[in-house]
């Protein structure tokens, strides 16, 4: 059996990660030097820490053998390990906020696809149905908006903030008013 | 949290990556809450077209009572955002003729046009929009009430006329009644008359519509290119021998009796009794009292 290739990924605290060339080439910037052979002994990635790297890589052997066990069982039917590996996904992104954004980073700095849309689609989740407030909090963002821009986002959404328009609430409020006259023109003329 | 998980600071979120967490949100949802967040998050929302290439404001079971009523503003943010690129915009119930008027100068580039449950009271208005979409693809006005004929019906011939004149390029069109009407006296083939106009036509969904064997007759003839042709309670057009070989040549077929199954918009039964002009849409009297804010249709 051939021996795998090896590279050596050195991060920005100067650890350095033995990893197989094959789960590298999850990677597109790394697939691209390695393609143009220019990935020397060991590539420096100055903008990922030990700690997000440990994990990319993590996500990129869990896809690259969960690919090859396809290929292997293609002949075979179900999708069972389809479904192990969306259960597998969804586990690895429960993250603290600071883990998932530093994810996102390396993700989007190596180019790995996969990994930007998994991290993305965890952000939305995170999101979902939050107010701006709660937002801020799930992810610790300071409100920057000047006054100027709270006002016009105040006046632009008026609609979050009156529950019931005028424009619909008023011929309510008529339709009652002449309801009500009209019964006691009745009742006063039955009255009569 | 140790001080390092304290310092991530995602109001820097490079721009590709916040895009492609707007791109999976609702659109609601970007420009009322997470556009609202910081300054690069609103900005990220607001100056990036590409975002909001295709609007779609028809899912509204997710959204708030209080976000529905004012659908029309938000749409309109949407629109401005988009720049002059919306390709496809998408809506339900609150567009009318200032809409109309609004986005057929906002946004002229479009490809895919679909109303539902919408009143348009001037449909002149509604033609003159149409005559501005010229690179349209897709058309749909589905359920839409408004200025009605002498005979109680809502007729889009004019619109038809229009949009076979200005939109060469238009594949899909759908004109989707509420319920079927028999009426005497009506002329139920006008639509498909100026239907039959339309060249290019591929994907053809009539629903409820009056049209008779002579109108189905004149859209496949003219309509040469025509795949997909739905004809759901369109109780006028007789099925016969005839019938099924004009329609020998579609790819995909529903004739009027055919079964309900993937159609998703709501739908009365059929009014057979000539001369009743009966309603065209749901709570069109509620319309007409000018009540559109206030109800939220049976159908959701």
């Amino acid at each position: 059996m051939a021996e795998k290739k090896m590279l050596t990924l050195r991060t920005s605290d100067c650890e350095e990660f033995e990893v197989e060339q094959a789960v590298l080439m999850k990677s597109e910037i790394i697939r691209f030097m390695i393609e143009d052979d220019c990935a020397d002994n060991v590539i420096p990635l100055p903008n990922v820490n030990s700690k997000t790297l440990a994990l990319v890589i993590e996500y990129c052997n869990k896809h690259v053998h969960a690919d090859a066990a396809e290929t292997t069982s293609a002949s075979s039917a179900g999708g069972g390990g389809e479904v192990d590996l969306k259960k597998w996904d969804a586990e690895f992104v429960k993250v603290a906020p600071a883990t998932l954004f530093d994810l996102i980073m390396a993700a989007n700095y190596l180019d790995i696809k996969g990994l930007q849309g998994l991290t993305c689609r965890a952000v939305v989740d995170m999101i979902q149905g939050k107010s701006p407030e709660e937002i801020r909090k799930t992810f610790n963002i300071k409100n920057d908006l000047t006054k100027e821009e709270e006002e016009a986002i105040r006046s632009e959404n008026s609609w979050a903030f009156d529950p019931l328009p005028v424009r619909s609430s008023r011929p309510r409020w008529l339709l009652l008013a002449l309801i009500s006259i009209a019964s006691l023109l009745v009742c006063s003329y039955l009255l009569i | 949290m140790d001080a390092s998980e304290e310092t991530r600071d995602w109001a820097e979120l490079p721009r590709d990556a916040l895009l492609a967490v707007f791109h999976s949100l609702q659109h609601a949802d970007v420009l009322m809450r997470a556009g609202q967040v910081c300054r690069p998050w609103r900005r990220a929302a607001r100056e990036e077209p590409e975002l909001w290439r295709r609007i779609d404001l028809r899912r509204r079971a997710a959204l708030s009572t209080s976000i529905l009523y004012h659908l029309d503003v938000m749409a309109r943010t949407a629109v401005t955002c988009s720049a002059g690129q919306c390709e496809a915009f998408w809506a339900e119930d609150f567009v009318d003729d200032t809409f109309i008027f609004f986005l057929s100068h906002r946004a002229t580039g479009l490809r895919s046009l679909r109303l539902i449950s919408c009143n348009i009271s001037k449909q002149a208005a509604l033609n003159e929009a149409i005559t501005r979409f010229s690179m349209l693809e897709e058309l749909e006005l589905s359920l839409c009430s408004g200025a009605t004929t002498a005979s109680g019906h809502y007729n889009l011939a004019d619109t038809c006329t229009a949009a076979a004149k200005a939109c060469r390029n238009l594949k899909c069109l759908r004109l989707n009644k509420y319920r079927f009407h028999r009426r005497s006296g009506y002329d139920g083939d006008s639509e498909a008359m100026e239907i039959a106009k339309m060249r290019g036509l591929r994907c053809l969904q009539l629903f409820g519509n009056s049209l008779g064997n002579a109108g189905l007759a004149a859209i496949l003839a003219g309509c040469a290119h025509l795949e997909s042709l739905d004809i759901r309670h369109c109780f006028n057009v007789e099925v016969n021998d005839e019938t099924r070989v004009m329609c020998a040549r579609l790819q995909t077929l529903k004739l009027p009796d055919d079964s309900m199954d993937g159609y998703d918009l709501s739908f009365g039964n059929p009014e057979m009794n000539a001369g009743i002009p009966g309603l065209d849409f749901p709570h069109n009297a509620e319309m007409n009292f000018g009540f559109r804010g206030d109800i939220l249709w049976d159908s959701w």
